[in-house]
């Protein structure tokens, strides 16, 4: 259990300036208040706090496996699983997502996300641009650029919040990078190595008063020289490194040990070990939890990696041993997640988000796995006030292509921003040259109106 | 007859390899989590664990009176391990891609072990080098077998085929096949004078080893069959596969006498205690369980 330690505490003088130096480079969002109000007084979202929740399923995730299947198709590209029926009429899905087969009718189902670079990488589902060519500074995440715009809700909390963990492939670890939004606004790193540093063991809330104030004067002195806007601002850093470090209400909302043990049971527990070949992020259900408290505490995007689905097959387990591993566990923890935002009135105002790189081959190779393929992928969109019972889109028979409605990754992003009250045709952030760079390509991508 | 499960074990990751010590007291399983576990019977609890290899363990076995473990594993090793202080004894390399199935002679002076490179490599267990590799498969070998007599290997491979290879001359001297999907899994009779092999099918093949000729199909899986045992008497045949159920028939009826459901995953590895009394069961949900055979014998 984590836990911060108040003045109750005795005075010890154990831990040197690194630590906190430590904590801020993990990523804080700013304190952008001037952007914050006009960005949502342009978007009329008042006071209102508009969140999302992404979970990326590292690896690219089966389609035709989950809510795409072709029982029709011949042995070789249908697969193993059979379709149900759902709780929305003419909507079906695999066999291993019961729960969500309930629950259809919170959900909108893409069956025709295109735009996939094809290549292992979280850039694609954390950024929404492709890697090449990027503005100079690079492309700031999903996340970065809500933090940007939005700015933290409140300040003892982050705007952005990734829950990834460090893990063997670095292309999947990437919890979102702050580009030319900026390094404060990068996601904070609840799982890195080092967020243990959030913990006040031997240090007590004066002592770090005292140093807060000897890093603003170091700050102020840094101000005066001329410092590019992507490391400025670190008294807004430390500020909100200190406001974590002293209020709690992160730590807080990163332990589900202070949760109800019937609620943490609903979401199933998981594992914090490497799924899969050990190369990706851990099939942590909790992770789930850990969003909804962060969101419900401040958060305005969470990102969760889950699992491994990059099913190549023999010998590290067919697609269908994997998909009957990893299903169950994403129906029962994004069933949880859509239950627990229901009852807690925070559905609407609560995006979710459930997508990886690319789809896979629609024939099985020889080893029982599906290769890589970015002709088509699925997304599932939750909450956030957007129209669900739905399916969009439509791909041929052996679910190679679409035939209907192709869905770009940056209509989703669209679609998202949208939910957050940010209006894509309007919004900017400078890139390194002084250029406003609009947050997606709004001149080909909308919000998808079958949602809005 | 569907017992529950008498133990269930965990590891972190999929379960792919499972075997009895000859006394019955340990139980040893491989895991796609790299590690191998050593459990104490009949209480299940965790006695040790052996970590070093760098890939899925395949393949486990007991070894030279219960004192020492060979494992082999995707990482292209074959491990020894002396029990009695868990640390590693040797390692022996020189498959060029995944090992995916390894079988010791009867007296556990040799092993064989097959890989994605389609070769097969024996090993002298006593020096812990290669002794030779034998070529022949064109494809994936994914399961190998010793006679009881030792004298020949059987292997079955992506390349639909079962090839026989003579030890002492290390030369291919028949094949089985093409069967029609790929080989999943092989293994003698206790008394040499069958195979049982397992395709990519629901389907089981009993193979008179003398005259090669199929004497009696079994299928009732509902999946693909991934592993087969024979029990130590020769009685029967323990099958698990892709429906996540292991079955075990009375060889001489084709009868099933257990049906034992449990799994939520497919079953790679499959062992019976040298007693009969106990059969265990390696699965990609990450459990490996332990049955009571005797049940409503």
């Amino acid at each position: 259990m984590l836990t911060v330690h108040g003045s109750r505490l005795k005075l010890c003088d154990g831990v040197p300036r690194r630590s906190l130096l430590k904590i801020g480079a993990l990523g804080l969002g700013g304190l952008n208040l001037p952007q914050l109000l006009k960005a949502e007084s342009a978007a009329g979202v008042g006071a209102s706090h508009k969140s999302v929740i992404m979970i990326f399923l590292a690896g690219g995730p089966p389609h035709q496996d989950m809510v795409d299947l072709k029982p029709q198709a011949p042995v070789e590209y249908r697969g193993e699983f059979s379709p149900i029926q759902t709780n929305v009429a003419g909507i079906d899905v695999c066999e291993h997502l019961p729960l969500l087969a309930q629950r259809m009718d919170r959900l909108a189902v893409i069956r025709t996300l295109v735009g996939s670079e094809g290549a292992h990488s979280a850039f694609q589902c954390m950024h929404g641009h492709p890697q090449l060519n990027q503005p100079p500074g690079g492309w700031p995440c999903f996340a970065a650029a809500v933090s940007k715009l939005q700015g933290p809700v409140n300040l003892e909390v982050p705007a952005a919040v990734s829950l990834q963990p460090k893990i063997g492939g670095a292309f999947w670890s990437d919890p979102g990078q702050g580009g030319f939004a900026g390094m404060r606004h990068a996601p904070f790193s609840a799982n890195a190595p080092g967020s243990n540093d959030m913990v006040l063991t031997h240090l007590s809330q004066q002592t770090l008063r005292h140093r807060q104030t000897l890093l603003g004067q170091m700050d102020s002195l840094r101000r005066q020289l001329d410092t590019p806007d992507v490391i400025d601002g670190m008294d807004a850093f430390y500020q909100q490194a200190f406001e974590i470090l002293t209020s709690g209400k992160l730590v807080k909302a990163l332990d589900v040990e202070m949760e109800d043990p019937a609620l943490r049971a609903r979401y199933g527990r998981g594992s914090k070990e490497p799924a899969g070949y050990g190369d990706a992020g851990w099939l942590r259900n909790e992770d789930f939890l850990v969003a909804r408290r962060l969101v419900e505490a401040g958060a305005r995007v969470v990102t969760l990696s889950f699992g491994r689905w990059d099913w190549h097959g023999q010998p590290h387990g067919t697609n269908f041993d994997n998909a009957r591993d990893h299903l169950p566990a994403l129906d029962q923890a994004l069933s949880a997640l859509l239950d627990d935002l229901k009852e807690r009135g925070l559905d609407r105002d609560t995006s979710v988000v459930v997508w990886g790189e690319f789809g896979r081959t629609p024939k099985i190779n020889n080893k029982g796995g599906r290769d890589h393929w970015p002709q088509v992928g699925c997304a599932l969109l939750a909450g956030g006030g957007i129209r669900t019972g739905q399916v969009i889109g439509e791909t041929n028979a052996l679910a190679e292509y679409p035939t209907k409605r192709p869905v770009h990754f940056q209509e989703i992003f669209a679609t998202l921003y949208h939910n957050l009250g940010l209006d894509i045709d309007r919004a900017t952030i400078d890139d390194l040259t002084g250029r406003p760079q609009y947050l997606i390509d709004h001149a080909k991508y909308q919000p998808l109106p079958e949602l809005v | 007859m569907t017992p529950d499960p008498i133990l269930t074990l965990r590891h972190e990751n999929a379960a792919y390899a499972v075997a009895f010590s000859s006394d019955g007291r340990l139980l040893a399983s491989g895991s796609l989590d790299k590690s191998i576990k050593i459990w104490e019977l009949p209480s299940g609890n965790e006695k040790f664990q052996l970590k070093g290899h760098g890939e899925a363990i395949c393949t486990v076995v007991f070894q030279n009176g219960d004192s020492t473990l060979l494992s082999a594993s995707l990482d292209k090793t074959l491990r020894t391990w002396d029990l009695a202080s868990g640390t590693l004894k040797s390692t022996m390399s020189g498959h060029a891609a995944y090992l995916t199935c390894m079988a010791p002679s009867p007296k556990n002076t040799i092993a064989v072990s097959g890989a994605h490179d389609k070769d097969l490599i024996l090993w002298d267990l006593a020096t812990a080098r290669q002794v030779a590799t034998l070529r022949g498969h064109s494809d994936i070998v994914s399961s190998v077998a010793f006679s009881p007599d030792g004298k020949f290997v059987a292997s079955g491979g992506h390349d639909f085929l079962i090839r026989i290879w003579d030890i002492a001359s290390q030369t291919q001297v028949r094949e089985i096949g093409p069967l029609p999907k790929p080989i999943q899994g092989v293994a003698f009779s206790p008394d040499g004078a069958n195979i049982a092999t397992a395709e990519e099918s629901p389907v089981i093949r009993l193979w008179n080893f003398a005259s090669g000729k199929l004497e009696r199909t079994f299928e009732e899986h509902k999946g693909y069959v991934k592993t087969l045992a024979f029990s130590p008497s020769g009685r029967h045949l323990a099958s698990g596969g892709s429906d996540s159920v292991v079955l075990i028939r009375e060889v001489s009826s084709g009868r099933s006498v257990h049906i034992l459901q449990g799994h939520r995953n497919t079953i790679y590895g499959l062992a019976w205690s040298s007693d009969q009394s106990r059969l265990a069961s390696a699965a990609f949900d990450r459990t490996v369980c332990v049955w009571d055979t005797r049940l409503g014998s």
